[in-house]
């Protein structure tokens, strides 16, 4: 037998077991020793709970059944995220993942609206989203034939403890300890071996730094430049605390703006998650503390936590043999549910070169070409939320109307506003259907009367419009509340027979 | 919509031009645009198009119907570019858009033949409906339900440009577009780098708000603006064509390809003539060789032929203030996605979207611009690939990268908008003979090579199934076109 690779992944966090369970699923322990380095004494992140429906690809593609997932993490489902006060103060809307209407004889629906919402009123994009009417009743449905996406609110600890047993059954090694030192090459500059606190050493092939912000390897040791995203996105520090759970578990994160930031509530079934995301140049951290603390009043479980970030992303991931994934290659702030896509994009990448790690520097730059690509897809989406504001009541949200902004997205505003246009892609996390969700949520139409759609005749195209809407309403109406159907597909209450639908890497649950 | 109405002017002088007029009428059908088309003579430097399956979708947002279009242009379905060897290449493979046969067990198909290289293994073209209906010079059209194995059926066409101009030039008449007919046209920016309107010889002016040159040089319009171009002759070895007409009864559902010692040939063949045309370097070899040549091969079938420069210079910002200059592309690269038509069709569509805008222009150039860019670069990409396996000459880097990816991962790099899918990609490398080793340890080999052989010939013959109760091509043809032009 040939001698196996010794893969050593440095890190036990979401990031870490993650990477570790996909490998260990996909790659034959007959060629391949994968290690897995951790200590106790650190503690992990983990405020990743809420999450986008591709972890359901990643799951199924592990074989994971999904109404045991969410019995081990405490999950609750989601369909999408519900931003209050953005935009405006009393304003309100959701981000569903979903297409909204279909098109009408090859017209996309964002130019249907355009011209029906000249010549009707539309108060708001949510009537023509299933998954936000059933969000506002606090209900839920399986999506049948791909007419929806949803992921889930999970328990990211949880999470990465159920993926530690799935990789322990599969060959994995797990080792206690920290990291000391590396040894390194002097020819190659790859890292040789790793030292660990106790002087045990481990052999390396390839290293995956899951080492978080720290970032041992990609960071300390191969010192990857950090590109620094933070005049755009300002937010550099949050404070999370677990409250008892409301009575009614919302199938909704939710994003309520304040005047610093904003606030996250992710329902679990035994607890919510929150937190407050702020910038630390408009408010003081004891602030935010106690006005988190004062809204969670005796319903909190545990005093609140301080975390400090930088937005941005290093410019390579990937140097020699040590590959970055999760925080030690970046951060973006949760607004968009995006930390665990993020990993789960680069673990999968990983996995599609992994057999030709050691062949050739295109593998990594490949690598490394992509993940720039997946962090620059999501860093114009969420500048636009903080931009697109009308609130002239707090120093924080001014700053952010009136801060200059990367060239691509001025254009992208200025195009939409005028003519109605959104840049498609055939790939990329965040398209039409989502822009169209923050440009109407947050108040932004085009000026635009609609003519492309003029192709439709009139008394169709308003039947159509309101068909969309009775069928919603007809839909939510129809379904049954979110617990009912957590209870059942867990098996808590009445069983029966459940089909989980097909999964894809797509957001509105399109099949492929 | 009481909005004043705008007027556009598309000048054209071939099928392009109406075709965009007929797009821009039916999509904004709402009046809120006049469409007015200045023709003047001009003719196409090659007699047909080969266009991919783009087509399709561009006439339904036309609101035309295919088996009319099929019919009025007598178009020849297209299921793929044959590439037969020569000395550079020892090949015979057909290309074609779509897929290649069904994944298993969760892995695509490919991955598996990779694994069996060098086996007695069939060449993955087998698992192409197209590729295979090509072949086997059948007729059969892909089905509408996505469950069916027959909508991995996917074709081009091919057909005369004229007959094209007259179908799309009614098409846009009945449309409501304005026709006027000169010789001479006369484009003129004022101060601002603006066209206000555009005369003729005999006085005619007509105004407009924007303007779109379609002829196939755009010289009226080139010196109205800046168009910025990008040279790429490194990768383009030809600079010259000669297209011929011959006799030649059978109809072909593909386009064939084939390399003489100093250029290569592609050709199609369709309402009892063979359309050829000859790509060559005037460094190596001479106009009059070429002729000389072709007669040879042809001889007395030699009817009809034109010459024409190829160029090697695009331009990449076709743009300008209120000037767009639309349909004047074209990256020769013999297959079945590369031509001034699917470039002029996603150039319209594209614009249609932008054209509320129009008047916040720089804006909207950027954009276009912007897209025209990563589209060319892509074409040449593709472009530089093809003439590299065929004469030698270098590929763009990027095309390197994608190359040396392919080689070393077995994976395709993933690129935005990509104009090939990664199946479509994989067909190219391998029928071009890039074939790289599986890894042991990769996942994809899943199967001992018995297993795997059983398996294969079990989705073989479920591709086997469909084309073989196709009918044949010729018959198709003679049915649904009649015998003669």
């Amino acid at each position: 037998m040939k001698a196996r690779k010794h893969i050593v992944i440095l890190g036990g966090g979401t990031a870490g077991w993650m990477t570790a369970a996909c490998l260990t699923k996909l790659f034959s322990a007959e060629h391949y020793a994968f290690k897995l380095v951790e200590s106790e004494k650190i503690g992990t992140v983990g405020v990743g709970e809420a999450t986008i429906p591709h972890i359901r690809f990643f799951n199924q593609r592990l074989g994971i059944d999904e109404a045991e997932f969410m019995k081990a993490v405490d999950a609750t489902f989601k369909l999408g995220i519900r931003f209050d006060g953005w935009g405006k103060k009393d304003s309100s809307y959701m981000h569903p993942f979903e297409m909204f209407g279909a098109p009408l004889d090859g017209v996309p629906f964002h130019d249907l609206l355009a011209r029906y919402s000249h010549e009707a009123v539309v108060a708001s994009l949510d009537q023509f989203s299933i998954s936000a009417r059933l969000a506002e009743n606090q209900k839920f449905k399986i999506p049948a034939d791909g007419e929806f996406g949803y992921a889930y609110h999970i328990d990211a600890s949880l999470y990465a403890s159920f993926l530690r047993k799935f990789s322990e059954e599969r060959d994995l090694t797990r080792v206690e300890g920290e990291v000391k030192a590396f040894k390194r090459n002097d020819e190659t500059g790859n890292i040789e071996k790793v030292r660990l606190d106790d002087d045990a050493e481990l052999d390396v092939d390839l290293l995956i730094d899951c080492s978080g912000f720290s970032a041992l390897g990609i960071g300390q040791t191969y010192h990857s430049e950090f590109e620094d995203w933070s005049q755009w996105l300002i937010c550099d520090r949050a404070v999370a605390a677990p409250s008892m759970p409301e009575h009614e578990r919302a199938p909704y994160t939710q994003s309520v703006a304040n005047d610093y930031g904003w606030r996250w509530k992710i329902p679990l079934r035994n607890r919510d998650g929150n937190g407050v995301v702020f910038s630390s140049q408009f408010v003081e951290e004891e602030t935010v503390v106690q006005d988190l603390s004062r809204y969670l009043g005796d319903k909190a479980l545990a005093a609140p936590r301080l975390l400090t970030f930088k937005t941005g992303r290093r410019k390579k991931s990937w140097i020699k043999n040590c590959v970055g994934i999760g925080l030690s290659s970046g951060f973006l702030e949760p607004l968009e549910s995006t930390s665990i896509y993020l990993i789960q994009a680069a673990v999968m990448k990983l996995a599609e070169v992994f057999p030709y790690f050691d062949k050739e520097p295109v593998v990594q730059i490949e690598f490394n070409r992509a993940m720039c690509m997946e962090y620059e897809r999501v860093r114009d989406f969420l500048i636009l939320h903080y931009h697109l504001n009308q609130r002239d009541d707090s120093k924080f949200w001014s700053y952010c109307r009136e801060m200059s902004l990367p060239d691509s997205l001025n254009e992208k505003i200025e195009l939409f506003r005028s003519s109605n246009y959104i840049a498609g892609h055939r790939n990329g996390l965040f398209l039409e259907p989502s822009w169209l969700a923050v440009y109407w949520g947050q108040g932004l139409r085009s000026d635009y009367n609609g003519a492309r759609a003029s192709s439709v005749d009139g008394r169709r195209l308003s039947l159509h419009m309101q068909g969309l809407i009775s069928r919603n309403e007809g839909v939510a109406a129809d379904s049954r509340k979110h617990h009912e159907v957590i209870d059942e597909v867990l098996g808590l209450g009445s069983t029966a027979d459940f089909v989980w639908p097909e999964s894809s890497m797509n957001l509105y649950g399109v099949l492929s | 919509m009481n909005r004043e109405q705008k007027k556009i002017v598309v000048l054209a002088d071939g099928y392009v031009g109406w075709m965009i007029a007929a797009y821009l009428r039916r999509a904004q059908a709402g009046n809120a645009f006049k469409v007015e088309v200045i023709e003047r003579p001009g003719s196409s430097p090659v007699p047909y198009a080969t266009v991919s399956s783009s087509f399709k979708y561009f006439n339904a947002r036309c609101g035309i119907d295919e088996k009319k279009f099929v019919k009025a242009v007598r178009a020849n379905i297209c299921y793929g570019v044959r590439a037969v060897g020569d000395s550079v290449l020892n090949a015979d493979f057909i290309f074609a858009p779509g897929r290649y046969g069904i994944d298993i067990e969760g892995h695509p198909l490919w991955k598996l033949l990779l694994q069996a290289i060098g086996a007695d293994m069939p060449q993955l073209e087998a698992f192409s409906l197209s590729a295979s209906l090509a072949r086997g010079r059948r007729f059969l059209l892909p089905s509408a339900d996505p469950k069916s194995i027959r909508s991995q059926i996917d074709y081009g066409y091919t057909f005369s440009c004229d007959r094209a101009k007259q179908f799309y030039r009614h098409r846009a008449l009945s449309a409501g577009a304005i026709e006027h007919s000169t010789d001479v046209v006369t484009v003129e920016a004022d101060e601002l780098g603006l066209v206000r309107s555009i005369t003729n010889t005999s006085g005619l002016r007509v105004q407009a708000d924007f303007c779109i040159d379609a002829t196939s040089d755009g010289a009226e319009s080139r010196s109205c603006g800046k168009f910025a171009t990008r040279d790429y002759t490194d990768y383009l070895p030809f600079d010259e064509v000669i297209a011929v007409r011959g006799a030649r009864p059978e109809p072909q559902p593909f386009v064939e390809i084939t390399s003489p010692i100093d250029g290569v040939i592609c050709e199609s063949a369709f309402s009892g003539s063979s359309h050829r045309q000859y790509y060559f370097d005037s460094h190596e070899i001479s106009a009059e060789d070429v002729l000389t040549r072709l007669q040879k091969t042809d001889q007395a079938e030699l009817c009809q032929y034109q010459r024409a420069n190829l160029k090697k210079e695009f331009i990449v910002a076709p743009w300008c203030k209120n000037i767009l200059q639309l349909g004047q592309e074209s990256v020769p690269g013999f297959i079945l996605d590369l031509s001034s038509a699917s470039l002029a069709q996603w150039g319209i569509a594209t614009f249609e979207r932008l054209l509320p805008a129009i008047e916040r222009y720089d804006a909207c150039a950027r954009e276009f611009n912007r897209l025209t860019q990563l589209k060319i670069d892509q074409y040449i990409d593709l472009a530089s690939f093809i003439f590299s396996r065929w004469t030698g000459s270098p590929m763009t880097e990027n095309m390197r990268y994608r190359c040396l990816y392919f080689e070393n991962s077995t994976r395709i790099a993933e690129f935005e908008d990509d104009i090939l899918s990664n199946e479509e990609w994989v067909s190219l490398f391998l029928g071009y003979q890039i074939c790289p080793q599986l890894a042991e340890s990769d996942p994809d080999r899943i199967l001992q090579k018995s297993d795997l052989s059983t398996k294969v010939d079990r989705v073989q013959s479920v591709m086997r199934g469909v084309t073989d109760g196709a009918s044949s091509y010729k018959s198709f043809w003679s049915e649904f076109h009649g015998e003669a032009e």
